[in-house]
C-alpha cells in the first residue's frame, strides 16, 4: 500500500516539472521577450525597459532563469505581482480559502444531487423516472455555467429576494453560487453513476444476493453501490479538476473573491507572474488531489495491486 | 458508408433509431442553416446601434427585443450561430487530428518517441479543464482564435491517451500481424489497419467534445477573454447583458439560451453516437 503511495508520488514528481517547464517557458514561446510584452503600449523608455530586464534577471540564459524561478517556486515564492505589487503567494493564499470553500459547497451539491439521482436512475431503468432524470441532467450538462448563474440572480436575487447577490461572508452568499458548480459536478456525476449502476445490476453476485432472500434496499445500498462506486472514484479527481475550473466563471458571475477571480483579473491586467503563479498553484493542487484519488481507489477496490 | 451487415451499418441503423439523436441532429442542421442564412434572415444590421431604441423588451418589431445600444437581440443571436459553430468544431478537429496521429505513433512505434509523448500527455493533463485553455489565451492574448487554439490544445491529451490505449489493445491481434506478415509497410498498417478499427471510441470523445468546446469558449468570451465587442457572440452577449439583467433580462436570455440549444443538441447526437457504438461507460 505504502509503496503504491510512494511510487505515484515519484510519478508525480516529473509531471510537475513538465508543468513548471511549461508555465515558465510559455513566455519564452512569445514573439518578443516577456518585458516588452509587460510593458507593451505602456510607452516605457528603453532605460526602462533594460533596467526590468536587468531586475528580473531577463539578461541571463533562459535555463539559469528558469532553475531560479523553480528555486524560489519550492520556497514558496512566486514573484511579485506587477499590478498589485505584492508577493504572489500571499495573494494567492489570500484569496485561496474562499475557492477551497465554494468548491467544498459544491462537491457536496455535486455527490449528494449527483448519487441520489444517478442511483434512483439506475434502479428504475427504463421507466419515465430514469428518461426524464436523463433528459435533466442532459440539459444540465448543456447549461452554460455563467448563464446558470445569472438565472439563478434573476429568480433568486432579484425577484424573491432570497438571496445576496454577490460578494463573499455568509452562508446565504454561498448558496447560489455553490449552487451553480454545484449542479454542473451533480450532472455529470449522475450519469456516471447510474451507467456504472446498471453494469453493477447485471452482475451475477447482485442474483446471489436477492436469493438469498435480502432486501432490495439492502441489495442496492449494500452490494450494488458499493461495486458501482469504483468508477465513480477515479471521476472525482477529474470533478476537483471541473470544480477548479468552474470556479472561475462561477467566482466571475457571482463577483465573489477567490483564486478564479484573481487569476481571470491578472490574464486582463497582463500580470504575468500573476497569471503564472496562479495557475502553477492551482494545477499543484489538482496533482496532488489526484494522487490521493489513485490512492484511495487501491484501498476500495481489493482488485488493484498495490505493487504493479 | 459500410456494407450491409458491416459494424458501420449498424452503427447507423442504431443511430437512425434513436430518437434523441435525430433531434440533435435535426437542431444541429437548423442551427447550420442559421449560421449560414444569418444575413437573410436577421430583421436587422446586428451592429447597427440606435440610441432612441435601448432596450425594448421583445415585441413584434423586436422579437428578442433591444439592447442597451438599441440592437436588435434576435438579428445578433443569429449571427452569433456563425462564430459557435466553428468554435465548436475547429478546435475538436484541431485536437483530433494532432492527438489521434501522436497517440498512432506513440502506441505503434513504442521507443523514446512514445516516452515523450506520453509525457507530454501527462503535464497537459495535469491541468485542470478550461485552466490550460485559459492559461493558454492568458499568454497569446485575447482574441477568438487564440480561444479556439487553447481550446484545441486543451483536447489534444484525451485524444492521444485514448488512440494510445486503443493502438496497444490492437496491435497484437491477428489482423494486424496478417497484415505485417504480408509485408505491409508501418504507414499502412496503422492507417489501413489500426486506425479504422480504433475509430469509434474517437468519434465518440469529438462528438461530446464539440459541446464541450462550445461551452469552453463562450465561457471565455464572457470572462472577457474571447471575441472582442462589437462582434456578436454569444457569450459575449451574455456578458454585455449581464449589468442589465434586473430590468431587462432577454439582453442575456436569449443568447444564453442559444447557447444551450446549440449544446443540447451536440449532446443529444453524441448520446446517440455512443449508444449506436456502444461505449456505455462513457459519461
Amino acid at each position: 500500500m505504502f509503496r503504491f503511495a510512494a511510487q505515484r508520488l515519484v510519478q508525480a514528481i516529473p509531471v510537475l516539472v513538465g508543468v513548471s517547464i511549461a508555465v515558465f517557458g510559455v513566455l519564452y514561446l512569445l514573439p518578443g521577450d516577456p518585458v516588452s510584452a509587460m510593458l507593451a503600449g505602456s510607452g516605457a523608455s528603453a532605460e526602462t525597459i533594460a533596467g526590468l530586464r536587468r531586475q528580473l534577471g531577463l539578461d541571463e540564459p533562459v535555463p539559469v532563469q528558469y532553475l531560479r524561478f523553480l528555486a524560489h517556486a519550492l520556497q514558496g515564492d512566486l514573484g511579485r505581482s506587477f499590478t498589485q505589487n505584492r508577493p504572489v503567494t500571499a495573494l494567492i493564499w489570500e484569496q485561496f480559502p474562499h475557492t477551497l470553500a465554494l468548491a467544498a459547497a459544491a462537491l457536496l451539491i455535486g455527490v449528494t444531487l449527483g448519487f441520489g439521482l444517478g442511483i434512483v436512475a439506475a434502479v428504475r431503468h427504463k421507466t419515465w423516472i430514469d428518461t426524464v432524470s436523463m433528459a435533466v441532467t442532459l440539459l444540465g450538462i448543456s447549461m452554460p455555467q455563467f448563464f446558470l448563474g445569472l438565472v439563478l440572480i434573476f429568480i433568486f436575487s432579484y425577484r424573491l429576494g432570497w438571496f445576496p447577490v454577490t460578494g463573499q461572508g455568509g452562508l446565504a452568499r454561498l448558496v447560489l453560487p455553490a449552487t451553480v458548480l454545484g449542479l454542473g459536478s451533480a450532472t455529470l456525476i449522475a450519469r456516471l453513476v447510474r451507467a456504472s449502476m446498471l453494469d453493477v445490476l447485471r452482475q451475477d453476485y447482485l442474483v446471489t444476493a436477492r436469493s438469498k432472500g435480502l432486501p432490495e434496499k439492502v441489495v442496492i445500498l449494500r452490494h450494488a453501490l458499493r461495486n458501482a462506486l469504483i468508477p465513480v472514484v477515479t471521476v472525482l479527481g477529474l470533478q476537483i479538476g471541473w470544480l477548479l475550473g468552474g470556479a472561475v466563471v462561477t467566482e466571475v458571475v457571482f463577483a465573489r473573491p477567490g483564486i478564479g477571480r484573481l487569476l481571470v483579473d491578472a490574464i486582463l491586467a497582463q500580470d504575468f507572474p500573476l497569471v503564472q503563479g496562479t495557475v502553477l498553484f492551482v494545477v499543484f493542487i489538482y496533482v496532488v488531489v489526484n494522487l490521493f484519488v489513485d490512492v484511495s481507489y487501491a484501498i476500495i477496490d481489493p482488485r488493484i495491486r498495490y505493487d504493479g | 458508408m459500410g456494407a450491409p451487415g458491416s459494424p458501420t451499418a449498424l452503427a447507423l441503423a442504431r443511430l437512425r433509431r434513436s430518437r434523441a439523436a435525430l433531434v440533435g441532429l435535426t437542431l444541429l442542421f437548423l442551427l447550420v442553416a442559421v449560421a449560414a442564412l444569418a444575413p437573410l434572415l436577421a430583421p436587422y444590421d446586428p451592429l447597427a446601434m440606435q440610441g432612441d431604441s435601448a432596450l425594448l423588451p421583445p415585441s413584434a418589431a423586436h422579437l428578442f427585443g433591444t439592447d442597451q445600444f438599441g440592437r436588435d437581440v434576435f438579428s445578433r443571436t443569429l449571427h452569433g450561430a456563425r462564430l459557435s459553430l466553428p468554435a465548436g468544431v475547429l478546435p475538436v478537429a484541431f485536437a483530433l487530428v494532432l492527438g489521434v496521429g501522436l497517440g498512432l505513433v506513440a502506441g505503434y512505434a513504442g521507443g523514446w518517441l512514445r516516452t515523450i509523448i506520453m509525457r507530454l500527455t501527462d503535464v497537459l493533463l495535469a491541468f485542470p479543464v478550461l485552466l490550460l485553455a485559459l492559461f493558454i489565451v492568458a499568454m497569446l492574448g485575447p482574441d477568438f482564435s487564440h480561444v479556439m487554439l487553447g481550446v484545441g490544445i486543451s483536447f489534444i491529451p484525451n485524444y492521444v491517451r485514448l488512440t494510445y490505449g486503443s493502438v496497444l489493445s490492437v496491435k497484437e491481434q491477428e489482423y494486424v500481424l496478417a497484415a505485417r506478415a504480408y509485408g505491409c509497410g508501418p504507414a499502412r498498417i496503422v492507417l489501413g489497419h489500426i486506425l479504422p478499427n480504433i475509430l469509434s471510441p474517437v468519434v465518440v470523445l469529438a462528438a461530446l467534445n464539440v459541446a464541450w468546446a462550445i461551452l469552453t469558449g463562450a465561457s471565455l468570451s464572457f470572462l472577457g477573454l474571447g471575441v472582442q465587442p462589437p462582434t456578436p457572440e454569444w457569450g459575449m452577449m451574455v456578458k454585455e447583458g449581464r449589468g442589465y439583467l434586473r430590468n431587462y433580462w432577454w439582453v442575456s436570455t436569449c443568447p444564453g439560451l442559444a447557447i444551450m440549444v446549440t449544446v443540447w443538441g451536440v449532446n443529444l447526437l453524441g448520446d446517440g453516437l455512443r449508444d449506436a457504438l456502444d461505449y456505455r461507460l462513457m459519461p
